[in-house]
C-alpha cells in the first residue's frame, strides 16, 4: 500500500497541488516564446496545447484507474517488469532532478537580471534548496496545506496583469492565422513544454481522497485553470506589446509591470517577482518530492526524510557544478523539455497501452474502504 | 529530524510505564499495632520535620498527627473534637467524615496534603480527616486579559476554586475533570476539563499519555508542564494557550477543547489551538460583531507589520530604492543621508533600545515604569535622531513595530513575533527582497508543519476550511456560527440551530 491513511489529501488539494506544480519559471517567459514561433497567434497555439495534454491526462488517468491505491513507482515494474521498471523509474527521478536543476538555473538567472545582480550562484541555490528540503521533508500533507495557502498569491498576480495591460490594443492580434498552420504547430510544441509536469498527477493520485471519476474532474479543472491563467499572461502581453515590440521583450510580463506606477509604490514588478518566486519554490518543491518519492522507493531501507536530503544535496551539486552561461542553460533547457515530452507524454501511453494489452491492474482490485 | 531524535533520548516502552511517578504508588507500609511504632515511622520518614504536630490524647493511648503549617485548627474543631462532643460514646475513629486506611504511606501522602491522621493503640486501623487550610486570594480580573466588557473574574491558585469557576459556567453533565499527580517532588495536582463528547477523544488520550510520562522531579508552572507536552520545542511558536480568564477557557472547552489546570497557578492551558486562537479575546464576542470583525482585521493586520515592516524597510532602502515613488525619494534619501551606519545596525539598535525598555519597565513599580517610558521612548528616541546615530524614518519604523507586538492579545505569541524580526532583519539587509520572501515562505513552511495535538496549527488558513474563517480574520454574528471551528476536531459540529427564528415566523411583529 501507497498510500497511508493520514497522508491522505483532498480534491481541492490535488487541483491547488496541480497548478502549483505547473505554474512556475515559464510564466515569465512563455509569451515570448510562443510569440518567437507563433507570432500573434501564439494563443491559438496554447489553446491548441492545452487540449492535446488534456487528452494525454485522459490517457495518464485511465493508466492511474488501473492502479488505484498505487503511485507511479509503484506499477512500473508491475507492467513492464523489474529491471526495465527500475530503469524507468530511474529515468524519472534523473528527470526529475534534471527539471529541479533547470528551474534552480533559470530561477538564478531571473534573480541576477532583475533583483541582485551581484549575489552569488550559490547562495541563492543554497538557501532555495534548504526551503524546498524543509518542506518536502514535511510530506505530502503539509506541502497541499502550502499550496492551497501560495495560491491566493495567483489572483493577485492575474489582477496586476489586468491593471497593467489595461493600456493594451486589441488590434495587435489582428490578423488572426496570419503565421500559418506549420508556425502554429510549432507553437503548440512550444506551449506543451509548459504544461508538461503532469507527472505530480500519477504521483498523488493515490493519495487523494475520492472516487477516480471525482479526481478526473479535478484534473481536468485544474489543467483548464493553468491554461486559462498561461492564456491570460499570453494575451495580455501580446495586446500590450503589439509583434513590432513583442521580439525585444523576453520577459514581457515584468516590464509590462514595469511601467506602472501606483501612488505609493512605483515599480509593480518587483512585487511580481517576489510572489512569482513563491510560484518557482512550489514547482521546484514539487520536482524534489517526486525525486524523493521514487529515491525512497528504490531504495527501501532509506528513510523518506533522508531520501529528501540526499536529493536536495544532489541538487545542489549539480547547481554548484554547472557551467552558468546562458547558451549553455538553453541547450540543457531544450534536452531537458525534449526528455519532459517523453517521460510527461510517451511514457504514460506506452504505460498505458502496455497494460490494456498485458491486462495488467493492481492486484486485489481497488481498495475503496480507507479512502473515505 | 535527527535533531529532535538527539534531543529526545529513546526509552524503551517498559521503561515508560514504570517511570510514571504517583506518590500513591510508592510501596505501602502496613501500619503497626503499636501506637509508638507508627508514630516512629511517620515523623522519621518526615524527618521529625519541626511543624508536625503530634498531640497525645487518653493517656497516651491515642495520637493526632497534623502540620500545622497546614491544617486549619478551626477545621480540627468543628470536624474532630465538636462531633466528637456530641456523640461521646465514640471514639476519634468511628466519627463520620473520616476516612480509613492500614497503609502508613497513605497516610504521610495525606498529611502532605494538609489532612489530619488520627491512630490509636492496638488498632492498625488509622484515621485521616480533610482538615486542609487555604488561603487564596480574591477572583480577581487578571491584570495582562483586561476586558472591557463582560466578566471580570479570574482564576486563583487554586484548582478546586478554578474547576468551581468553570463548572459555574458551564452546567452540564458532560463537563469532564481528570486528576493527574506529576512532579517526584513537588506531587503537584493537575486537573484536565473538558466536553465529553465534544472532545475529539484522541486529544484527551494523547493528553493522559504525555503527562503520565513527566518523570520530572519538580513541576511548579504550567509554563513547566507546557514545555513537557508540547508537540514541537523547537518551534518559536507556542503551542497551548495561556490565560487567566474563566470565561475564556469555559468558552474553549465548549469549543472541544481540553484546558488544564495547575494546583499554586492562576495560569490555565488550552489546547489544541491555532494560530489564530492567539488573535482573539473574549472582548470580540462582548461587542458588536462589526466592531469586533474591524479590530480582529487590525490585529491580525498587526502581524504582518510586526515581523515584516523594519525588514521591508531595510530592503527598500537597501536594495530596492526604485520601488519609492518620485515624491518619497526626496524626503526619505535626505533623511538616510546623513546617518554613518547601514539600515541594519540602525535597526538592531532601535530594536533592542525598545526591548531594553520593555525589560527594564515590566518588574518596576508603575510610576517608575512610566518614568522609564518617558525617559527611554523620547528622550533616547529624540536624541539619537539629533545626534544622527539612526534615522527619523528608522525611528518610526521601529516604533510602529514594537506597538504592533503588543497587539497580540497573547503575550507568549508577541514576545515569540519580536524575536522573528530579527532573522527577517538579517534576510532582508542581505538579500532584499528575495531574503524577505525566503524568510516567510521558511515562516510559512514551518507554520503549515506545526500541529498542536494533531491538529494543524495554520488551519483554517492551511488546510484551508472556507467555514471556519467566520471566525479568523473576521467574526460574523454569533447566531451564524452555527458550526464549531474543525481546528479542535470536535466530534460534535453543530452548535444549535440560528437562534433567531423569531424573526422569520414573524412573531416579531407583534
Amino acid at each position: 500500500m501507497a498510500a497511508v491513511k493520514n497522508e491522505m489529501i483532498s480534491r481541492r488539494q490535488y487541483f491547488f497541488f496541480i497548478i502549483q506544480t505547473l505554474i512556475g519559471v515559464g510564466v515569465l517567459t512563455l509569451p515570448f516564446n510562443l510569440h518567437e514561433v507563433a507570432k500573434q497567434d501564439g494563443w491559438i497555439s496554447l489553446l491548441i496545447g492545452g487540449v492535446l495534454i488534456q487528452i494525454v491526462l485522459f490517457i495518464m488517468w485511465g493508466l492511474a484507474k488501473r492502479f488505484p491505491d498505487q503511485h507511479l513507482y509503484e506499477y512500473i515494474p508491475t507492467i513492464v517488469g523489474k529491471v526495465v521498471g527500475g530503469l524507468f523509474n530511474a529515468v524519472l527521478i534523473l528527470y526529475s532532478l534534471a527539471v529541479a536543476a533547470v528551474i534552480l538555473l533559470l530561477f538564478d538567472e531571473m534573480i541576477r537580471t532583475w533583483l541582485l545582480p551581484r549575489t552569488p550562484y550559490w547562495i541563492i541555490s543554497l538557501m532555495f534548496i534548504a526551503l524546498g528540503v524543509y518542506l518536502v521533508s514535511g510530506n505530502i500533507k503539509v506541502m497541499a496545506r502550502l499550496y492551497v495557502f501560495v495560491s491566493v498569491l495567483l489572483p493577485i498576480l492575474v489582477l496586476l496583469l489586468l491593471f497593467a495591460a489595461k493600456d493594451g490594443q486589441w488590434i495587435y492580434l489582428l490578423p488572426i492565422g496570419e503565421s500559418g498552420f506549420s508556425s502554429i504547430f510549432d507553437g503548440v510544441y512550444q506551449s506543451s513544454l509548459s504544461l508538461l509536469g503532469y507527472l505530480i498527477v500519477l504521483l498523488l493520485f493515490p493519495y487523494t481522497k475520492g472516487t477516480p471519476k471525482q479526481k478526473l474532474v479535478t484534473i481536468t479543472f485544474a489543467n483548464g485553470f493553468v491554461v486559462s491563467f498561461y492564456f491570460i499572461t499570453v494575451l495580455l502581453s501580446f495586446i500590450y506589446f503589439g509583434t513590432v515590440e513583442m521580439k525585444y521583450v523576453s520577459e514581457p510580463v515584468l516590464y509590462m509591470l514595469k511601467a506602472v506606477e501606483f501612488p505609493i509604490i512605483s515599480r509593480i514588478d518587483m512585487f511580481f517577482i517576489s510572489m512569482w518566486i513563491v510560484s518557482v519554490a512550489t514547482t521546484l518543491c514539487s520536482y524534489l518530492l517526486i525525486a524523493s518519492k521514487g529515491m525512497s522507493h528504490v531504495f527501501p531501507k532509506l528513510p523518506y526524510e533522508r531520501a529528501v536530503l540526499f536529493i536536495g544535496f544532489f541538487l545542489f551539486c549539480i547547481a554548484y557544478f554547472m557551467p552558468k552561461d546562458e547558451e549553455w542553460l538553453n541547450v540543457l533547457d531544450d534536452y531537458v523539455s525534449m526528455a519532459g515530452m517523453w517521460t510527461g507524454v510517451g511514457l504514460p501511453i506506452f504505460l498505458w497501452l502496455i497494460s490494456l494489452v498485458l491486462r495488467k491492474r493492481q492486484q486485489g482490485g481497488p481498495n475503496y474502504e480507507n479512502r473515505h | 529530524m535527527k535533531i529532535r531524535k538527539l534531543l529526545r533520548p529513546r526509552q524503551s516502552a517498559t521503561e515508560n510505564q514504570s517511570s510514571v511517578v504517583k506518590e500513591q504508588e510508592s510501596p505501602t507500609k502496613d501500619s503497626f499495632r503499636s501506637l509508638k511504632d507508627n508514630i516512629d515511622y511517620i515523623s522519621s520518614e518526615l524527618h521529625h520535620s519541626h511543624d508536625l504536630k503530634v498531640t497525645h490524647m487518653d493517656g497516651n493511648r491515642q495520637a493526632l498527627l497534623y502540620f500545622e503549617s497546614l491544617v486549619d485548627q478551626e477545621q480540627i474543631q468543628n470536624k474532630i473534637f465538636i462531633p466528637l462532643s456530641n456523640y461521646s460514646d465514640r471514639t476519634i475513629g468511628q466519627l463520620p467524615n473520616r476516612r480509613g486506611t492500614t497503609d502508613l504511606n497513605d497516610a504521610i501522602f495525606a498529611l502532605l496534603s494538609g489532612c489530619a491522621v488520627f491512630v490509636q493503640e492496638g488498632n492498625t486501623e488509622i484515621s485521616v480527616f480533610v482538615v486542609t487550610m487555604s488561603n487564596n486570594r480574591n477572583m480577581s480580573e487578571p491584570d495582562t486579559e483586561k476586558v472591557l466588557r463582560g466578566s471580570h473574574e479570574g482564576l486563583v491558585e487554586s484548582v478546586m476554586i478554578n474547576i468551581n469557576l468553570i463548572r459555574k459556567r458551564i452546567q452540564h453533565r458532560d463537563l469532564t475533570v481528570k486528576y493527574f499527580r506529576v512532579g517526584k517532588k513537588t506531587n503537584t495536582n493537575l486537573a484536565i476539563m473538558y466536553m465529553e463528547g465534544l472532545v475529539n477523544p484522541d486529544v484527551v488520550k494523547k493528553i493522559e499519555d504525555r503527562i503520565k510520562h513527566i518523570s520530572a522531579d519538580t513541576i511548579i508552572s504550567p509554563g513547566y508542564i507546557e514545555e513537557m507536552v508540547e508537540d514541537n520545542s523547537l518551534s518559536p511558536f507556542p503551542q497551548m494557550l495561556n490565560t487567566e480568564r474563566p470565561d475564556r477557557g469555559a468558552a474553549n472547552v465548549l469549543e472541544g477543547r481540553v484546558i488544564l489546570l495547575s494546583e499554586g497557578s492562576s495560569t490555565c492551558l488550552v489546547f489544541p489551538v491555532t494560530f489564530f486562537t492567539f488573535y482573539q479575546t473574549p472582548d470580540d464576542y462582548n461587542s458588536r460583531w462589526i466592531s469586533g470583525t474591524f479590530i480582529r482585521l487590525i490585529r491580525l493586520m498587526s502581524f504582518l507589520i510586526a515581523i515584516g515592516l523594519p525588514a521591508f524597510y531595510i530592503a527598500v532602502v537597501g536594495y530596492h530604492f526604485e520601488v519609492i515613488p518620485d515624491t518619497l525619494v526626496i524626503p526619505i534619501k535626505s533623511s538616510i543621508n546623513n546617518i554613518a551606519y547601514p539600515p541594519i545596525v540602525e535597526a538592531l539598535v532601535m530594536v533592542i533600545i525598545i526591548e531594553l525598555i520593555r525589560e527594564s519597565g515590566i518588574r518596576l513599580p508603575s510610576p517608575v515604569g512610566q518614568t522609564i517610558g518617558i525617559v527611554g521612548g523620547l528622550v533616547i528616541g529624540d536624541a539619537v535622531v539629533k545626534a544622527g546615530l539612526v534615522s527619523n524614518l528608522m525611528v518610526i519604523v521601529v516604533a510602529l513595530t514594537a506597538i504592533a507586538s503588543f497587539v497580540v492579545p497573547s503575550n507568549e505569541l508577541s514576545t515569540a513575533l519580536r524575536l522573528l524580526t530579527f532573522p527577517l532583519i538579517l534576510l532582508a539587509s542581505t538579500f532584499g527582497f528575495l531574503g524577505i520572501v525566503f524568510g516567510f515562505f521558511g515562516l510559512l513552511i514551518h507554520l503549515c508543519r506545526l500541529e498542536s495535538f494533531g491538529s494543524p496549527y495554520f488551519a483554517p488558513l492551511a488546510p484551508l476550511r472556507v467555514k471556519d474563517l467566520k471566525d479568523t480574520f473576521i467574526r460574523l454574528p454569533l447566531f451564524m456560527m452555527d458550526n464549531r471551528p474543525k481546528d479542535a476536531q470536535p466530534a460534535k459540529s453543530n452548535t444549535g440551530d440560528t437562534s433567531r427564528e423569531w424573526k422569520k415566523n414573524g412573531r416579531s411583529k407583534k
